[in-house]
């Protein structure tokens, strides 16, 4: 190996290890870590081993600098949005438990513009919050655990909440009242059908989307976070298959509750659960010699 | 032999000893331990960068052999947890060696 190609291969995996970081962290850690390799190439000529070996036993010593980055960017990008997620999680709470009951309290239970607006805004937000959760989720399991998620999981999630959005508008702005359990059969009106399509088909692909999130965060190496994959896995495949039943028009009151349960009340709890356990741990890489 | 969970500990032990640069403590670990300790070089710079987020050790520069290095060294904050980690070890290894000791 020549002088020349060391240079290039160590900053290769300088790049690789600073990938992601704002730029003041990344030229830190690039200092630090090429003045790391100096010293060792210096120690090994020392020993008598000639320059080219010594620069490539160096860098070889340094080990794979993917783990290197994720644990660089769990320290410097994602302590913040952990702590942030965590609060998305406790207002997904919040907003499951309570709205109701606000709903009730601002006497806006009706089909009034307001309260249809109300509604929307309030999906909205809670999809905005949940789909933040889940990306906050992909980078921790990555950079905390080195669990791989891909990106099909993070699609399903934000396409499928997407339509449901879009579908829960239709109903709002253009129906005049619908069934609060509504099956694609009990309808006459088509604009209602199509919302009514949209929006359960949205939560369906979404549901399915994060039941593949579930499966992936269950490789992560934690008892505790394959049993909060497990609950993540069952609370959304509930939903999935409700909404399924309701797209065949099979009413399933029961499974219907069931899935409103699950979707509001065990995704936060699951998340929250997930962020907290994974924020207190530390799995860094390390070789085995 | 894979130390990953008992990494911070042997930084917090090696800067108890004296303030070190990255590379110091790697070979100070591989050495004390007679080369059965070791760790992949580049892991050991965010678990330093973590401890001293954590207040547990201080960054520092200082000229190692004409070159400038950041180096690091122990607060009081990261003496009290080599202290609380060290009384965990050692309950730890007790437990096992109660075990493993008393089979023949």
């Amino acid at each position: 190996m020549t002088g020349h190609s060391h240079h290039d291969n160590l900053n290769h995996w300088l790049d690789r290890a600073a990938d992601g970081l704002p730029s003041q962290q990344a030229a830190a850690v690039r200092a630090e870590l090429a003045a790391h390799v100096e010293d060792a190439v210096d120690d090994l000529v020392r020993q008598g081993v000639p320059q080219a070996e010594a620069q490539q036993r160096a860098l070889a010593a340094l080990g794979d600098p993917q783990p290197v980055a994720h644990g660089f960017n769990d320290i410097y990008r994602g302590r913040r949005h952990y702590l942030a997620a965590m609060l998305a999680s406790v207002l997904l709470l919040i907003e499951s438990l309570m709205f109701h009951q606000v709903y009730k309290a601002l006497d806006v239970v009706d089909y009034s513009t307001a309260s249809r607006l109300l509604y929307i805004a309030d999906h909205a937000v809670f999809v905005l919050l949940l789909v933040y959760v889940v990306i906050v989720c992909r980078w921790l399991l990555l950079w905390r655990f080195n669990v791989q998620t891909g990106n099909t999981p993070i699609r399903l999630i934000v396409g499928g909440y997407g339509l449901y959005l879009v579908g829960n508008a239709l109903l709002e702005l253009l129906v005049d009242s619908w069934d609060p359990v509504p099956t694609l059969s009990n309808t006459s009106d088509p604009v209602e059908w199509v919302g009514l399509l949209v929006m359960d088909g949205g939560m369906l692909v979404g549901s399915a989307g994060t039941v593949l999130f579930g499966i992936c965060a269950f490789q992560a190496r934690s008892g505790l976070l394959k049993a909060t994959a497990v609950l993540a896995i069952v609370a959304s495949g509930t939903t999935s298959i409700a909404i399924a039943l309701l797209l065949l028009n099979i009413e399933a009151y029961l499974f219907h509750g069931l899935s409103i349960l699950a979707g509001l009340l065990l995704w936060p709890t699951v998340f929250l659960l997930f962020l907290r356990m994974a924020y207190t741990r530390h799995y860094l890489p390390a070789r085995t010699a | 032999m894979n130390i990953k969970g008992n990494l911070p500990l042997l930084i917090l032990r090696v800067l108890a000893g004296a303030p070190r640069h990255g590379y110091g403590i790697a070979r100070e670990i591989e050495h004390g331990s007679e080369g059965v300790l070791a760790v992949a070089d580049g892991t050991l710079y965010p678990m330093l960068h973590d401890l001293a987020r954590q207040g547990l050790i201080e960054a520092f520069e200082e000229t190692v052999n004409g070159r400038l290095r950041r180096c690091y060294r122990l607060t009081n904050a990261g003496q009290r947890e080599l202290a609380r980690q060290t009384r965990e070890w050692q309950r730890y290894t007790r437990a096992v060696n109660l075990i493993v000791g008393g089979i023949s």
